[in-house]
Formats: structure tokens, sequence, C-alpha cells
């Protein structure tokens, strides 16, 4: 959890072998059944991870969306965008709105109910 | 050195594998996963020789109905692979940075599409006097815009 925004600290800390079988992005793929996520965080059945979820929160697009998500949930979002938005940032915003409605929900429902709520 | 990062909203930068500025690695694999992070993370900086500049292609975000297009333009002409790299790299196109005397694309209607006319293939085919080059080129850029139109930009992870 401590290197989830700094992958620059993650690279030091962790040795390239042990990065790609967490699905460092900033490495070559191998095959493995593990791809690092924070607690919490689940996949939607059919759904899969390529890459940790920390390479995934840098990137640019993704800092993007957030930022724009910001300006959509207020009724502004044309003039952030500097006119209408484009169909993959819409689409962009409505996952990460879905994902933040769905942690939410996990932080307020206890642990004992499959949420994240109280001591582990 | 800067590069402008990737957008969902304004034109965003594209540079070839080919681009003699970029110190890549000659394995294959290991060269292919250093651009996709490039491209990725817009992180070029440590690709590029000390003192060079790539030529940057600025490329505009398309739409659903340039999509649209796109698949039925293929259809109805038949189109080859390169051929198709070709007009969704002419549909793209805004501008062309560090590529000697070459900066305005100029564009023309083609089917109600505002495409970039046929002058800026001829100036990058005319790289080297070898036209096998610019076409690895615009085949390489052209699947970018094409991966990014008919796949969309999926979920990063």
């Amino acid at each position: 959890m401590t290197y989830l925004s700094d992958c620059e600290k993650c690279m030091q800390a962790n040795p390239k072998i042990q990065r790609q079988q967490m699905g460092c992005g900033y490495e070559s793929a191998i095959d493995a059944d593990f791809v690092w996520m924070p607690e919490g965080m689940r996949l939607r059945p059919g759904e899969t991870m390529k890459h940790c979820a920390g390479y995934t929160c840098r990137l640019p697009e993704v800092i993007e969306i957030a930022r724009a998500r910001v300006h959509w949930d207020k009724g502004s979002i044309e003039s952030f965008c500097d006119g209408r938005p484009t169909d993959a940032m819409l689409l962009g915003i409505e996952v990460l709105d879905a994902s933040a409605n769905e942690l939410q929900g996990a932080l307020m429902t206890p642990r004992s109910e499959g949420g994240l709520r109280g001591e582990e | 050195m800067s590069f402008a990062p990737l957008s969902l909203q304004a034109t965003y930068a594209l540079i070839s594998a080919l681009d003699p500025s970029l110190n890549l690695p000659s394995d294959d694999a290991e060269k292919d996963n250093a651009i996709r992070i490039a491209r990725e993370t817009g992180k070029w900086d440590s690709l590029v020789k000390v003192g060079e500049q790539p030529t940057t292609f600025w490329m505009r975000q398309l739409k659903g109905t340039d999509r649209t297009w796109l698949i039925g333009h293929q259809s109805r002409n038949r189109l080859t692979d390169l051929e198709l790299c070709e007009i969704a790299f002419r549909l793209a196109i805004d501008k062309i940075d560090n590529f000697g005397s070459f900066h305005t694309v100029k564009r023309s209607k083609v089917e109600g599409r505002d495409l970039a006319t046929n002058e800026v293939l001829d100036a990058i085919y005319a790289v080297n006097a070898d036209p096998s080059i610019g076409q690895t080129i615009v085949a390489e850029l052209g699947g970018v815009v094409i991966q990014r139109l008919m796949e969309g930009v999926a979920p990063k992870s």
C-alpha cells in the first residue's frame, strides 16, 4: 500500500521479478495469476487486470478522467473540456464514478458483511 | 525535454518506434515494451538520445461517427490494411513537429469527412527516399489510431 502512489519507490524496493509477478506496468508481462491491487478492490465477473493498480492510477489519461469527474460532478464538464467531452472521456468518467460509488458502499458496510468498515 | 501527456480530450502526441532519435533495446519484445510504456505514461525522456528531438505526430481525438464512417469506407472500398491505416492516419493527424520543413497539414473533405490531404503521406514516404519506411511508420501510427477508435481507450488495468 505504501507504494500505491509512488512507482519509483516501489521499483527501488522490489526486484524486477517480484514486480513482474505483481503486474508492474513498467515491466514486460509474465504469465501470472496474481496482479497486485489494494485491499477492498474486487474484480467483477469477466473482468481482468493486466497491470498493478498503482501503475494504472498514475497514467495521464486516468488522472485526466479523475480531474474531469470533479467538474462533471458540478455540471461544468464542458468548461473543463473546452467543449463537448469525447465519448472516451465520458466513458472513463462513468467507469470511475461507478467504481467510486462501489468503494463508498464498501466503506459503509461492516467487514462481517463483506465490506471494508471496521477493524480487520 | 517534455511531451504533452496523453489525453482523452485534447490532441495527443505519437512518436514512431522507427524514429532514429530513440535509443531502444535491440530485443524486439523489450523494444515493444519500452514503446508501450512510453505511449501509456507519456514518459519518452529516457528513450530519446541526448541532444536529439524525435518527430512528433499530433493526433486529433476521433468521434463515434468517424468510427462508423471508417468501417463503412473500408467495406465499400475493400481497403487493404495499409490503406485503412493511411485513412485513419489522415483522419487523425493534426500537425507534425520536427519533421524537416514540413509543418502544416492541409485538409480536404472526403465523403463529408475532414481528412488531411495525401501531401502529408507523400512527405512521410519521401523519408530516406524509401517509401517502405514511411509506410511502416504510417501503418504503426494509423494502427494506434484505429485501436483507440475501434476498441476505445479501454480501462487500463
